[in-house]
């Protein structure tokens, strides 16, 4: 059975599990070892409508808003990564079994290039992937600002390393259309790298957010597409940015 | 559930290079837009912030795709083509015992 997974802006994380008859149950909140709500740092109380969490969380500024999971230790359960609204990326390791999972009480920066990994732009939500194909687990996130980035793992099983997140996709650099008629993703990207032709390769499906000048009177216009990034290559390896025919 | 009109919004043919360090690397079709039927798909009624995911929903071998929202919601589209050329149909927000899944956002 597969079950779902979503952060969200709240701040949890939160699993459907999936049922033998088919379909979900409700979702869940995951929690940690110690019975808490899995959170990074701060996170929006919805009974005092007020940022909440900040005093007992060493990130207490970030807010957790993605997560995907993967067995980063080699240990044979799943741990998450968790992505945060500014940027960084963290692990949660879970200290259990495959069956019955018991999250860390605490969250660990990742880092990348001997420094804090973090997305430009913020709004990390981050998909574990072998973008490469060479066996190892790497991360790829939209951005707040748009685009998507590809952080390559270069270490080893069970103590993954690496390299400072690359552009698969650029950030929508200028005007490339309008509200009705665009030619590129907007900002508050979301990516998910599948092979979505089912032609060997990777492709990558990226959402989004649009909106009118905020400055305008009338109810804000606002879209969120959907765009499929067709991979084209004699093969899914290696890092890709994008101009769409020459219009850079 | 598997009635017709929806279709995946067709690529342009014109591909475009992609390059970094020096070398071709990978290469990527135009983007395109996905729609179901003759409309984009298209979460701004929820706010907006798309995040696709692709999952074989119903069990009929092929993967459909879940779209969710800021609201909270996550909007199905099942994939009525076929594996290589997919066509969606939108079937409302993915329910969880019945119920409508809201993940709390805010």
């Amino acid at each position: 059975m597969v079950d779902l997974f979503t952060g969200c802006f709240e701040g949890g994380v939160y699993v459907l599990p999936g049922k033998k008859a088919g379909g979900f149950a409700e979702p869940q909140k995951l929690l940690d070892r110690a019975g808490r709500i899995l959170r990074l740092g701060q996170f929006w109380n919805y009974e005092t409508k007020k940022w909440d969490g900040v005093a007992d969380s060493k990130y207490a500024q970030e807010l957790g808003i993605g997560a995907d999971a993967v067995d980063w230790d080699g240990d044979g359960d799943l741990d998450l990564v968790i992505g945060s609204s500014h940027g960084h990326l963290f692990l949660r390791t879970n200290e259990g079994t495959k069956e019955k999972a018991a999250f860390a009480t605490d969250s660990v920066e990742i880092l990348g290039g001997g420094a804090p990994l973090r997305i430009g732009g913020g709004e990390c939500i981050p998909s574990v992937v072998d973008w490469d194909g060479d066996g190892r687990f790497d991360l790829v996130s939209g951005s707040g600002a748009g685009g998507v980035w590809w952080v390559r793992n270069v270490g080893r099983a069970g103590a993954p390393a690496f390299e400072e997140p690359r552009a698969l996709v650029e950030p929508e650099p200028f005007e490339r259309g309008t509200l009705r008629d665009p030619s590129w993703p907007g900002r508050g990207t979301q990516a998910c790298v599948t092979d979505f032709d089912e032609d060997g390769d990777l492709d990558v499906l990226v959402g989004d957010i649009n909106e009118e000048d905020s400055k305008s009177t009338a109810p804000r216009e606002r879209h969120g597409w959907v765009w499929l990034f067709r991979h084209r290559g004699p093969d899914a390896k290696g890092t890709a940015t994008g101009d769409p025919a020459g219009k850079k | 559930m598997r009635s017709v009109g929806a279709y995946l919004f067709g690529a342009s043919c014109i591909a475009f290079a992609v390059a970094f360090q020096g070398k071709t690397a990978a290469t990527f079709e135009p983007p395109v837009r996905l729609k179901a039927g003759d409309v984009f798909i298209d979460t701004g009624a929820d706010i907006a912030y798309s995040g696709p995911s692709v999952f074989d929903l119903d069990g009929d071998g092929k993967r459909d795709l879940l779209v969710g929202n800021l609201c909270g919601h996550i909007q199905v589209f099942r994939n009525v083509g076929d594996d290589a050329a997919r066509r969606f149909e939108a079937k409302g927000f993915l329910k969880a015992d019945g119920k409508l899944v809201e993940i709390p956002n805010w």
